[in-house]
């Protein structure tokens, strides 16, 4: 085999296989299972975009009424989906980067279907008008120490391959997953029993449910996404990470940044002045973080674009680096206080919150479900055209979703605070950007179709078996690759 | 960085805002000092707004229905947006029969409530002084703030519950029809509560508890200075004398 | 998934293989993903850009000066910004009084100007029998309100029969300083209270009365020279009791229909 830049010496190679062996099940149910809820989330998530323009839409079901339907949507996205993707992401990349085996697979295993059983109960929950009413946290409380305990199952196994890993370079990507691993069961804990069990003032209870919305975004999606992100760049070019201070000084900015986010959702409300403006700041700063891994990775597949075009892992991760820039540049114009006196009761949240579920960790979720899954099934990707189909679909609908809400807000906003102009309509013209954000929702409907069919099929062991991978661009001639071949043929060539 | 150094810095920079921001602020939130009349005024005491209404479960199904996606309930001081000059939202304004009652949201003014539905977007008006509103648009009507909420929470499309002069005419309102909170039930049974409502002979819709409380806690959202004047510790208007009543 | 002991059939005997590097292909055979990938390498050592420095010196002051909004930090006391006073709005015009239907409004102002005519008419409009004319039930009152304008405008002097009764004491000219708003809410005040039948008078209507005063020249009118020259309704935009009017500006309110 033709060696270009550095490629794996056999030996490890069998290592890594060994340890994709393991973890097979385990990674492959969440993915399949995080992708089956992203298409429950986004059928959801048009309901409830139609029912605020449409309200006669679907007036059938008590189950699907508008604040319900919404409540219910972001549940799914967020834990039906986004935790079970970064549990599929952690597992797999703690394990090939401390270069251990997983040892259970079985724990895991039943962990996993827990979870999925306890959020399904909690949607239901939500549906039949049981929930709690609370953004993001809108699972009835007593679902919570279920969820909190299957994560703490699931995840712990990481935390151990860690600790007992050969000595040896710490990457970029495990500081992401350890601090990840380490904040989501505090903030989660905390914002457990602060808002649900202790007594306290509700506006407070408010506070600290906003300030669990921020923090589980920033300080566990976020790592989740750049873990995979600063894995992919370099190891599907080949070439090292940027820079090593650039990293370090990224890691710590977001990790400085991070806890004090969340609360500028209360914005003027009695609640210490300092909270919710601290909140602002950091959202307004979090630009710092978001620009230094942009470079860093951007810098790393410099030079390398027809890498980045091919490969579906590199295209999405790299994709969902550059949303993250976007994100931080976003955040901070939407938090200047100018800006937050309109925006903040506003579709620019949603917009906001959205490029941050789908655009930067949903995208980057995505390129290392189309880098792992064909390690540990051992298939290539079938359809360079589901995978074209898939990424463009939901680029072009989480933008479209994030333009038309930020402007959409924009103009909500400085309508209720034009005082000339009547409620009413202010909320017509508002609601004409709905109809774009639903038509969006419909683009990320058959994206997901795509994806959603493409990942059973390999579930279902019906993947190409070939020696090439999957690129989205066809290869005339020589590939580096060596001559396309069944799996069988592949022992045959020098090794 | 070594592996002590790392952990030390995740405590440090998430142990910090967890106490500076969650924890502390827990505490100090849980037992705010109250507020009392000054000597000399009219009023003696502790000001303590209070609302009429069924408060705390009203509020937990106020969640549960989701209507905090779409309604708010804060009014803002001025600094951070105009809610306080939006008509009819932070209280009447000046005249014949009332003195100006706009005022911004208070602590208090969520007690009773096990969560301050604050809102995540405005589709819809805020809701801080619903009930204030009702009163003085229902006012001669013969239509009571319960049963006007009643028919808007079954479909404010449907029934004509939107006054436009003299007459009443359907909403153009996008607030869901949450028909799951009412049933259908026979003329007889329903007994002077059915919604005028199209529908066969003999049956009505009436509606169920839940309905009942939600209409309770709305109409009882009442949070400006109507009878419930300011003492000047919290009266942040410049112009207004503090106890008009 | 590919058996590896399929793919060891190269050779046809059962010799166990011992060729490390073989068996090793063979086991991750199954799997030139694996094998294809590259391995990651130490990490560059690029230094932090200057202008990524300077930009985040930028950003640090933009977020400092939201923090300021905020007021002094560990504040917990503080529920509001401190010294804060509501302001003006600063979008749109500030918000009108609500609008008063015509009849209401006059009565109110109305009465507020008739507290001084309470001395001698009294609070019930009674008058004092033998020397001050009452206003209820007066024909002077309910009738054309030219005469009555130009009363109180300019006072009367001489006798006057009012229900019947003549009475001779003299009015001063309690209004001669009203303008239309003042004389047509008084004027409407004491034609609407005490079961008077009269219509409201609007300012307009006042402003024309006065007008007429202005020019008849002034001094005390006699009852003979307001029933011979006077004795007529004033003119002008009338108003119906329901008009919705604004109470700062008086003029009537369009509504939306």
């Amino acid at each position: 085999m033709a060696e270009t830049t550095s490629t794996a010496d056999s030996n490890g190679a069998a290592l890594r296989a060994s340890i994709d062996r393991s973890l097979r099940h385990p990674v492959m149910f969440f993915f399949t299972s995080g992708a089956a809820w992203l298409a429950v989330a986004i059928v959801l998530g048009l309901v409830a975009s139609a029912k605020k323009h449409a309200p006669e839409f679907m007036t059938c079901c008590s189950w699907l009424d508008a604040g319900i339907v919404d409540a219910a949507h972001m549940s799914a996205l967020i834990y039906g989906w986004g935790v079970q993707a970064a549990f599929g992401i952690i597992i797999w990349l703690m394990a090939r980067l401390s270069r251990k085996e997983c040892t259970n697979v079985g724990t895991i295993l039943v962990a996993g279907h827990f979870w999925n059983a306890t959020v399904a109960i909690g949607v239901i929950c939500i549906m039949t008008g049981n929930g709690s009413g609370i953004p993001w946290m809108e699972f009835p409380s007593f679902v919570w120490p279920v969820l909190i305990f299957c994560f703490v199952l699931i995840t712990i196994w990481s935390l151990i391959q860690f600790q007992v890993r050969d000595s040896g370079h710490v990457y970029v990507s495990q500081w992401y997953l350890l601090a990840g691993l380490l904040w989501f069961p505090w903030i989660a804990v905390t914002a457990y029993l602060f808002v649900f069990v202790f007594d306290g003032n509700p506006v407070m209870a408010t506070g600290i449910a906003a300030w669990y919305k921020g923090t589980l975004f920033l300080l566990f999606f976020v790592p989740m996404a750049l873990a995979s992100a600063y894995y992919l760049a370099p190891k599907v070019t080949g070439r090292p990470v940027f820079s090593y201070d650039l990293a370090l000084f990224g890691f710590w900015a977001l990790a400085f940044l991070g806890p004090w986010a969340g609360m500028q959702k209360l914005v003027g409300a009695p609640i210490p002045q300092f909270l919710p403006y601290a909140g602002a700041a950091a959202m307004v700063l979090i630009l710092i973080p978001a620009m230094s891994v942009g470079v860093n990775i951007l810098k790393t597949v410099a030079g390398y674009g027809d890498v980045v075009a091919e490969s579906p892992s590199l295209r999405f991760t790299a994709s969902g680096v550059v949303l993250f820039v976007v994100y931080g540049f976003l955040s901070a114009a939407l938090h200047l206080v100018p800006s937050m006196k309109m925006t903040q009761f506003s579709y620019s949240g949603y917009g906001l919150d959205i490029l941050g579920l789908y655009g930067v960790f949903s995208l980057c979720a995505f390129g290392a479900v189309y880098f792992i899954v064909p390690r540990i099934t051992r298939r290539e990707w079938l359809s360079r055209r589901f995978i074209k189909w898939h990424f463009y679909l939901s680029l072009y609908g989480v933008v479209s979703i994030v333009i038309c809400a930020i402007i959409g807000g924009v103009s909500q906003g400085q309508g209720i605070e034009d005082l000339s102009q009547p409620f009413g309509t202010m909320a017509e013209r508002a609601s004409q950007y709905g109809w774009g954000v639903t038509l969006a929702w419909g683009f990320l409907l058959i994206a997901n179709l795509f994806f959603c069919l493409h990942l059973l099929l390999m579930w279902a062991r019906l993947g190409r078996r070939s020696s090439h991978p999957t690129l989205l661009k066809a290869h005339h001639g020589e590939s580096p690759h060596g001559p396309e071949g069944e799996i069988d043929n592949y022992g045959s060539a020098s090794a | 960085m070594t592996f002590k150094a790392f952990i030390f810095g995740l405590l440090a920079t998430f142990g910090l805002p967890w106490l500076v921001a969650v924890v502390i602020p827990f505490s100090t939130m849980r037992s705010l000092d109250p507020v009392r009349f000054e000597d000399g005024s009219k009023f003696e005491g502790v000001f303590m707004p209070k609302r009429d209404g069924r408060i705390n479960e009203g509020s937990k199904i106020y969640g549960q229905q989701g209507c905090a996606t779409c309604h708010t309930q804060l009014i803002r001081p001025t600094y951070a947006g105009n809610d306080v000059h939006r008509d009819e939202w932070a209280g009447l304004r000046k005249s014949a029969g009332n003195p100006d009652t706009r005022r911004e949201t208070l602590a208090m003014d969520y007690d009773d409530e096990d969560v301050a539905h604050i809102g995540m977007s405005r589709v819809g008006p805020d809701l801080s002084n619903l009930g204030r509103r009702l009163d003085q648009h229902l006012a001669g009507t013969g239509l009571s703030p319960e049963d006007w909420l009643l028919r808007h929470l079954y479909n404010p499309r449907e029934i004509k519950n939107y006054r436009k002069g003299s007459t009443f005419i359907p909403s153009r309102s996008s607030c869901p029809s949450k028909m799951g909170l009412f049933k259908e039930t026979t003329a007889a049974n329903a007994k002077g509560v059915a919604l005028p409502v199209e529908i066969e002979d003999g049956k009505a819709i009436v509606p169920g508890d839940k309905a009942r409380i939600l209409a309770s806690y709305l109409a009882s959202l009442k949070k400006d200075t109507l009878g419930q004047p300011l003492p000047e510790a919290l009266n942040y208007n410049p112009q207004a004398p503090t106890e008009e009543n | 998934m590919a058996d590896s002991s399929s793919s060891r059939d190269l050779r046809p005997d059962l010799d166990e293989t011992i060729n490390v590097p073989e068996a090793h292909a063979a086991l991750s055979s199954g799997a030139p993903a694996v094998e294809r990938e590259k391995s990651l390498r130490e990490n560059g050592m690029e230094p932090v850009t200057l202008w990524l420095i300077m930009v985040s010196a930028v950003i640090v002051l933009a977020g400092g000066a939201v923090m300021g909004q905020g007021g002094a930090f560990f504040g917990y006391d503080e529920l509001v910004k401190e010294g804060y006073m509501r302001g003006k709005s600063k979008f749109g015009p500030e918000l009108p009084p609500i609008p008063i239907p015509a009849l209401a409004f006059l009565r109110k102002e109305g009465g507020k100007v008739y507290s001084t005519c309470n001395g001698c008419h009294q609070a019930s409009g009674a008058g004092q029998p033998g020397s001050i004319p009452p206003l209820a039930g007066s024909e002077w009152v309910n009738g054309n309100t030219e005469k009555l304008l130009l009363i109180i405008h300019n006072g009367i002097q001489g006798p006057i029969e009012v229900a019947g009764i003549t009475y001779s004491s003299q009015m001063e000219p309690m209004g001669a300083n009203y303008g239309p708003k003042e004389m047509a809410a008084v004027m409407t005040y004491i034609r609407t209270s005490w079961g008077n039948t009269g219509d409201l008078v609007s300012p307009e209507m006042a402003a024309n009365g006065l007008e007429i005063s202005k020019q008849r020249g002034g001094g005390k009118a006699s009852s003979e020279e307001l029933k011979k020259s006077h004795d007529k309704m004033l003119t002008g935009d009338n108003w119906s009791p329901d008009t919705l009017i604004d109470p700062e500006t008086w003029e009537p309110v369009a509504t939306e229909e």
